[in-house]
């Protein structure tokens, strides 16, 4: 099934390295790309929501509780009572205004970032395809090769991630059916069981696919086209790329997290040292407390904005320069 | 579009039409702000302030998305860019496209403020003056006739403006009955934490009360307004019962100055004011047994059974042999649907005041709603 590896890590990471040093400019679309791409650091633009479903799946009773013990404070204060009817008495039209320039902005936001992020990518792999060309990279030309390319990654970016959303919730909706119907119950926690799996496998099969399709979008093919090359791509060369990834995101949790480990280590021994001094030293160290936390956190800031830059670029020419061996190689 | 003198405009002459395009915004903020300064009550100055919020997030979305990519694609700019005598052109000269001026503004911006607004900077270093999201879009500000000290008093005085009209509002505000409003609610807020810690520190005999201080000028002027309540000159009785709220010292002054405005107020079919007025005599004085009756009648008038309940039967409680407690309790557990000791509540009120013809007409009316076969 799987071909023979196309390409040798070491001779990537070697290359992808000199690109990461030379060209700076890549570090701009690197760092504004990593600023906008959610998901893991397997290839940086893995999509994922799972910190917000761990957030509910660990507390699942969290809000309606606070809710009502919050409710319950306020009716019960004449002062809250106060400040409540001030705000039932706000006129709805109000409401509704603040709520449609809130929706909105959401709105604006959302569509702002999903843009931004199609040219932030879209740049960065530009610049690098040049860059491995021996070709200028600079803004300009990178943002020239992306604008006309920026559509197509934003369908990248929705449209299989909402087929899989409609699918798993039509999916969801029949297993709960049959798991529910005494005579099908066996069956439909089989099937369920059957159907996790499959999605987790394919998942990771779209994953990989996705960072070859856009890839393929910046070589000039359509969405539709790039994301069905990148299956093809992602089933021939399933371990290698994952090899790959695993690779990659161990050398960027190396990378990003030492640094920060060391940094934060930094502040609380700072903080330690602080408590251990005692209470009545305390008035006389707020001044140099306050000085030095905040070169801590500038350079916390500043050292983690440069090294996910850098680290990005670096990911995105591995993945590049891994893509210019097998380009075309799979298209059929 | 441009002719052929002009040239790239440096980083302090962006910076400056920049400048000029937020003092404009904040004159802009400084107006809607007013409003909220000027209110006469805390619900006006609330419902101002949620405008001024949505005007701010109004204001953000529109002035990327809409004004100055209109204004840049049809003068070369902004109200800034104007005044200061710059315009975006391509390369070529000519102004962007909406599409090109959209980009710029939000897309190409979010590219300049990479790595802390470093692509703004570029300008200082690049020999073109160009920062990154005009290199990006290909796009530059030209100098299309040097205009900066105009742009320069446009900013000082916008900004001028903008200050004064702040300062003006906030003087207003600290002047005006908002100030009073706000020190109530602040007053309030207080109150409530004193009761709190008070309610944490148990005396002795357990009792946890401050002793009934009321000096006899006091006295005296309270009564006055009295006088008025019954005479029905209810807009006076408001008056100098807020006049008496200035001079009281002790809490019990405080409580007895709220309890008569908020009967003026009850009076005047203000609900919510009254409300308000009781439960600021109960606060500042918890054991105040008339201000718990008298916030059970208010809620009694406004249908909250619940809290008419729960508010006569504190005022009962503190003072069981007074008819008018009693009274209210009895409507108040009528209302509960607690029929039997709502009679009881009812003929109890009679037993302590035989005379009283409204006590005898509301266990009358509530006993034939009840009997003989219940409701």
């Amino acid at each position: 099934m799987e071909e023979k590896s196309d390409w040798n890590i070491s001779e990537l990471y070697e290359k992808a390295w000199a690109i990461t040093k030379k060209y700076k400019t890549l570090w701009i679309f690197g760092a504004m790309f990593a600023s906008l791409a959610s998901g893991s650091s397997f290839n940086g633009n893995f999509p994922s929501d799972s910190d917000s479903l761990e957030k509910i799946f660990n507390n699942p009773s969290d809000t309606p509780e606070k809710v009502s013990q919050v409710l319950g404070a306020a009716t019960s204060s004449p002062f809250a009572e106060m400040t409540q009817n001030l705000f039932t008495n706000v006129p709805l039209p109000i409401y509704l205004i603040l709520g449609l320039s809130i929706a909105g902005l959401v709105i604006y936001g959302i569509v702002l970032s999903l843009i931004s992020k199609a040219y932030a990518e879209g740049s960065l792999l530009a610049g690098i395809q040049n860059a491995i060309k021996g070709q200028e990279v600079s803004i300009s030309t990178s943002s020239q090769t992306t604008f006309p390319r920026i559509k197509s990654l934003i369908w990248l970016y929705i449209i299989p991630m909402l087929v899989i959303f409609i699918t798993v919730m039509a999916l969801t909706v029949l297993f709960v059916i049959l798991i529910i119907a005494e005579p099908t119950r066996i069956i439909g926690i089989i099937l369920a069981i059957v159907a996790l799996i499959l999605y987790l496998v394919f998942y990771l099969w779209y994953s990989i696919a996705n960072i070859w399709a856009v890839r393929e979008v910046m070589e000039g093919k359509s969405a539709k086209e790039s994301l069905f090359a990148g299956f093809r791509i992602a089933k021939k060369k399933l371990g290698a790329s994952l090899l790959l990834g695993i690779l990659n995101a161990v050398i960027s949790g190396l990378v990003i997290g030492i640094p920060m480990i060391i940094l934060f280590a930094l502040i609380f021994g700072f903080v330690f040292a602080g408590v251990l001094t005692g209470k009545d030293n305390l008035p006389s160290l707020i001044g140099p407390f306050i000085a030095i936390g905040s070169i801590v956190v500038i350079t916390f800031i500043l050292l983690f904005t440069f090294l996910s830059a850098t680290v990005t670029t670096f990911k995105a020419a591995v993945w590049s320069l891994a893509y210019n061996k097998i380009k075309g190689k799979y298209d059929k | 579009m441009t002719n052929n003198s002009s040239h790239n405009a440096a980083f302090w002459h962006r910076l400056l039409a920049n400048l000029t395009d937020n003092a404009a915004f904040m004159l802009l903020y400084s107006i809607v702000l007013l409003s909220v300064f000027q209110s006469q009550n805390l619900q006006q100055a609330l419902n101002n302030f949620i405008i001024f919020i949505i005007v701010i997030l109004l204001v953000g979305l529109l002035s990327t998305t809409i004004y100055l990519p209109f204004f840049t694609t049809n003068f070369g700019g902004g109200i800034g860019k104007l005044l200061n005598g710059l315009a975006v052109v391509d390369n070529s000269g000519k102004f962007l496209t909406f599409k090109q001026n959209l980009f710029r503004y939000n897309v190409g911006y979010i590219l300049s403020s990479t790595f802390f607004g470093l692509g703004f900077f570029a300008i200082l270093k690049d020999p073109a003056r160009l920062a990154w999201h005009d290199k990006a879009i290909g796009s530059k500000v030209i100098v299309k006739s040097n205009l900066w000290p105009v742009g320069l008093i446009a900013t000082i005085t916008f900004y001028a403006l903008a200050g004064f009209i702040f300062m003006n509002g906030l003087t207003t505000a600290s002047s005006g009955p908002l100030k009073n409003e706000f020190e109530q609610l602040f007053n309030l807020y207080m109150q409530v934490q004193r009761i709190k810690q008070f309610e944490n520190m148990p005396s002795a005999d357990g009792k946890k009360t401050t002793p009934k201080t009321i000096s006899q000028s006091f006295s005296i002027q309270a009564q006055k307004v009295g006088e008025l309540l019954d005479n029905q000159r209810y807009n006076e009785a408001n008056t100098s019962a807020q006049a008496l709220l200035e001079t009281a010292q002790s809490d019990y002054e405080k409580a007895i100055a709220y309890q008569l405005i908020g009967e003026a107020n009850f009076f005047l079919k203000d609900a919510p004011a009254a409300k308000k007025n009781f439960t600021l005599a109960v606060v500042s004085y918890p054991d105040f047994a008339l201000g718990y009756a008298y916030l059970a009648e208010t809620e009694l008038y406004g249908g909250e059974w619940k809290e008419a309940l729960e508010h006569s039967k504190k005022a009962v409680t503190l003072e069981p042999n007074n008819a008018h407690y009693q009274n209210v309790y009895g409507r108040a557990l009528f209302e509960n649907n607690q029929d039997e000791a709502s009679l009881e509540a009812l003929k109890k009120a009679i037993q302590l005041d035989p005379n009283n013809s409204l006590y005898k007409n509301d266990l009358a009316e509530i006993q034939k709603i009840i009997n003989p076969s219940g409701r």
